[in-house]
C-alpha cells in the first residue's frame, strides 16, 4: 500500500513534468504567437545565413530543426530535454541554457529553502502561543497585525525593505549575492559577504509568509484545544507543558506540513519578485531578464527546471509527512 | 483512489476560515430564507469593514475617473512631495499620484474579477463533474487536476504571459487562471463526494429526479458558500499576480494600472528622488488595503449561505 502511494506520486510527478515540457513546446512552436517562427523569419530576412546554416542555428538555439514534420520536432525537443540539452541562449550564444541554470539555481535554492525553514519555525511557534491566548486583548490585535502583514504582496515587502533598509539607511547591501572585493570559495570573508547580501531577500520571504504560518498554526491550535482528549489529559493531571508539546503541538503541527507542500511552489514563484528587486543572481531574476530580452530558450529551460525543483521538493515534503503522521501511514 | 489525497486536498486549501460542512436537507433552502445577503454581512463586524472597503474600491474605480481630474504630465513638478494640490505628491512625469491610483483602479478590478470568475467557474464545473460523474470522465478530470495542481502557478503564468504579451483584460484574466482553478476543483469534488452519499441526494435519486435537477438544485446550493469564499480569494490571488506581472514588466504598459506605477517607481532612477517614499508606498498600500478588505469580507460569507453559523 505504501509503495503504491509512492509510485503513484512519482507517476504524477513524471506526468506533470511531461505536461510542462509539452506546454513549453506548444508555446514556442504551436501557439499563435510562435516565437520560433518569428526567430526564423527574422534570421531569414537578414539574409546572412544559408538555409543549411539557418537550420543549424535553429537547432543550436531551440533544438528544433525547421522543415521537419511537427511531431518529429516534438520528439526531438523531448529527447533533447531528456538528455539535459535545453538549447542555447539567444543573447549569450556561447552559453548553454543548462550552464546558465547550473550557475544560478544554487542561489535560488539557498534563499528559498533558508527562508521557508525559518518562516515555518517562527510562524509555528508564534501561532501556537497565540492559539493559547485566543479571545484575549492581545490575540485580536495580533491577528489583525498578521492579517495585514499577510495582505502585503511579496514585492511590496521587498520594495519597502530595499528602499528603507538598503537605500535610505544603507544598513545592508541592495544588490548582488556577494561583494566584488571577495574571492568566491570556502573563505570567511566570502561567506560573511554572502550572508550579508542574503539577509534582505530572505527577510522579504519571511515577512511575506510568516503571517500565513502564524494564522494557520493559531487556527490549528485552537481547534485541537477544543478536542476531548486534551480536556481528558488535563483532568488526568498531566503537566501543562507536556500537554502543550505532546498532545496539542503534535496534532496542530500536522496540517502545517500539508501547507508546507503548497508553500514550496509559492516560494519559488515569489523568488521571481524577490530576486528581481534585490538583483539577486538566481534563476528567478534570470527568468525575468530573459522575458525582457525575449530569450525564449532560456525562459523555457528555466521554467522546466524551476518546476522540476518544486515537484521534487513537494514530493520529498509529502513523503516526509507520510512518515510523520501515523494516521496516513497505512 | 479517493482516500488520503482527497482529505489532504480539502484541508490544505485556502478557505480554512470557513469551510462548508456537508449539510443535510436544510442546507439547500438557505439562499431563499435570507432576508438579504447584505444585511447578514453587515451584522458581522469584519464583513462590514470588508464590504465598505470593497465598495470603496468599486466607487474609486468607476466613479473616481468621473470626478477626479485625469493626471497630466507636468515636467516642472516631478517627484513633488504631498501637498493640497497633490495629496500623494507626483510621479516621475509630474503626474498626480492619487490620480494615477484612481485611474488605474478600474482596469485592476476588471482583470481580477474576470480572473476569479473564470478560475472559480472552471473549478466548480470540473469539481462537480468529476465528483458526480464517476468512471472514466471523473478519473480523467481528476488526473488533469492533479497535474495542474502541482505546477507552481506564478512561474507558468509568467511564461505564458511572456509569450502572449497582451494587456487585454480578458486575455490577462485567462492567463492568470491557467492553474488557479485546480485547487478549488479538488475541494469541490471532495464536497460533492461526501454529499453524494447523504440522505437527501439518495432520496432525490429514488424520486428519479434528473441529473440536471440533482446537480443544480440539490448539490450546487451546498457548495455555494465555499464557491463564494473561493471567488474572493481568487480575486485576491489575481490582484497580487496581475500587479506583479506589470511590476516585472512582463505585460505591455498599454493599460495604466498600479503594477505599471510600481514598475515606473522603481525604474527611471526614481529611487534617488528624495520624496519617493509616498509615490512608492501608495500602490503597495492600496493593494494591501484591498486585500484586507477581501479577507474581512470572506469572514462573513459563510454566514450568508449557512444560517447555522450566524450569531
Amino acid at each position: 500500500m505504501k509503495y503504491g502511494y509512492i509510485l503513484r506520486r512519482i507517476g504524477i510527478l513524471i506526468a506533470t513534468l511531461y505536461t510542462v515540457i509539452t506546454i513549453t513546446f506548444i508555446l514556442i512552436r504551436l501557439s499563435p504567437y510562435n516565437p520560433y517562427a518569428y526567430f526564423l523569419s527574422q534570421e531569414q530576412s537578414m539574409g546572412i545565413a544559408s538555409p543549411t546554416e539557418l537550420a543549424a542555428m535553429a537547432e543550436y538555439y531551440y533544438n528544433l530543426i525547421p522543415n521537419q514534420p511537427i511531431y518529429v520536432q516534438y520528439f526531438e525537443y523531448l529527447w533533447a530535454i531528456m538528455r539535459g540539452n535545453f538549447g542555447h541562449s539567444l543573447i549569450y550564444p556561447q552559453m548553454t541554457v543548462a550552464n546558465i541554470i547550473a550557475t544560478r539555481l544554487p542561489w535560488t535554492l539557498y534563499i528559498v529553502i533558508t527562508s521557508t525553514v525559518i518562516s515555518f519555525l517562527i510562524g509555528t511557534y508564534a501561532g501556537q502561543r497565540l492559539g493559547y491566548m485566543k479571545g484575549g486583548k492581545v490575540d485580536g490585535g495580533v491577528v489583525t497585525f498578521f492579517t495585514v502583514l499577510h495582505s502585503i504582496p511579496i514585492y511590496g515587502v521587498g520594495l519597502i525593505l530595499l528602499y528603507f533598509v538598503a537605500l535610505k539607511a544603507g544598513l545592508l547591501p541592495s544588490a548582488g549575492a556577494y561583494s566584488a572585493s571577495v574571492t568566491p570559495g570556502p573563505n570567511l570573508p566570502f561567506i560573511a559577504s554572502v550572508i550579508d547580501h542574503s539577509i534582505l531577500p530572505i527577510s522579504t520571504f519571511i515577512l511575506g509568509s510568516v503571517g500565513g504560518w502564524t494564522l494557520g498554526m493559531r487556527a490549528n491550535t485552537v481547534s485541537v484545544l477544543g478536542e476531548d482528549y486534551v480536556n481528558a489529559a488535563e483532568l488526568r493531571g498531566i503537566p501543562r507543558s507536556r500537554i502543550a508539546s505532546r498532545y496539542v503541538g503534535r496534532n496542530a503541527i500536522l496540517p502545517q506540513f500539508t501547507s508546507l507542500v503548497i508553500s514550496i511552489g509559492f516560494s519559488f514563484g515569489g523568488s521571481v519578485f524577490v530576486e528581481q528587486i534585490f538583483t539577486y543572481p538566481g534563476v528567478g531574476q534570470m527568468l525575468v531578464s530573459s522575458v525582457g530580452d525575449g530569450d525564449y530558450p532560456v525562459i523555457m529551460g528555466i521554467t522546466i527546471i524551476i518546476i522540476a525543483a518544486v515537484l521534487v521538493s513537494v514530493l520529498v515534503a509529502d513523503l516526509t509527512y507520510q512518515l510523520l503522521d501515523p494516521r496516513v501511514r497505512r | 483512489m479517493t482516500s488520503a489525497g482527497d482529505v489532504k486536498g480539502n484541508s490544505g486549501e485556502k478557505g480554512d476560515s470557513a469551510s462548508l460542512q456537508p449539510s443535510d436537507g436544510e442546507g439547500q433552502k438557505t439562499v431563499s430564507q435570507n432576508p438579504s445577503a447584505l444585511k447578514v454581512l453587515w451584522r458581522n463586524r469584519y464583513a462590514r469593514v470588508g464590504l465598505i472597503i470593497t465598495a470603496a474600491f468599486f466607487i474609486m474605480g468607476f466613479v473616481g475617473p468621473l470626478v477626479y481630474p485625469k493626471p497630466t504630465i507636468d515636467l516642472a513638478h516631478v517627484f513633488a512631495p504631498p501637498s493640497l494640490q497633490h495629496p500623494l505628491g507626483t510621479d516621475y512625469l509630474g503626474r498626480d499620484t492619487l490620480g494615477d491610483i484612481i485611474y488605474g483602479t478600474a482596469y485592476i478590478l476588471e482583470v481580477t474579477f474576470l480572473a476569479a470568475l473564470i478560475g472559480t467557474g472552471i473549478g466548480v464545473i470540473v469539481g462537480i463533474a468529476s465528483g458526480y460523474f464517476r468512471g472514466a470522465l471523473g478519473s480523467l478530470l481528476m488526473a488533469i487536476t492533479d497535474i495542474v495542481l502541482t505546477i507552481p502557478g506564478m512561474i507558468l503564468i509568467l511564461v505564458v504571459a511572456s509569450v502572449v504579451r497582451s494587456s487585454n483584460p480578458l486575455v490577462v484574466a485567462g492567463v492568470l487562471s491557467v492553474t488557479a482553478w485546480a485547487g478549488f476543483a479538488r475541494a469541490v469534488r471532495s464536497q460533492i463526494l461526501s454529499l453524494r452519499s447523504s440522505l437527501f441526494i439518495e432520496e432525490a435519486r429514488l424520486l428519479n429526479l434528473s441529473s440536471f435537477h440533482i446537480i443544480f438544485r440539490e448539490l450546487m446550493p451546498n457548495v455555494m458558500s465555499y464557491t463564494a469564499i473561493n471567488f474572493i480569494f481568487s480575486v485576491q490571488g489575481a490582484l497580487f499576480a496581475s500587479v506583479g506581472l506589470y511590476f516585472l514588466g512582463v505585460l505591455p504598459f498599454s493599460a495604466y494600472n498600479w503594477g505599471v506605477m510600481l514598475s515606473e517607481a522603481t525604474s527611471f532612477g526614481a529611487f534617488l528622488a528624495p520624496s519617493l517614499a509616498v509615490y512608492l508606498i501608495s500602490p503597495i498600500a492600496v493593494i494591501t488595503l484591498f486585500t484586507v478588505g477581501l479577507i474581512y469580507l470572506s469572514f462573513g460569507i459563510d454566514e450568508v449561505f449557512n444560517p447555522r453559523t450566524r450569531r
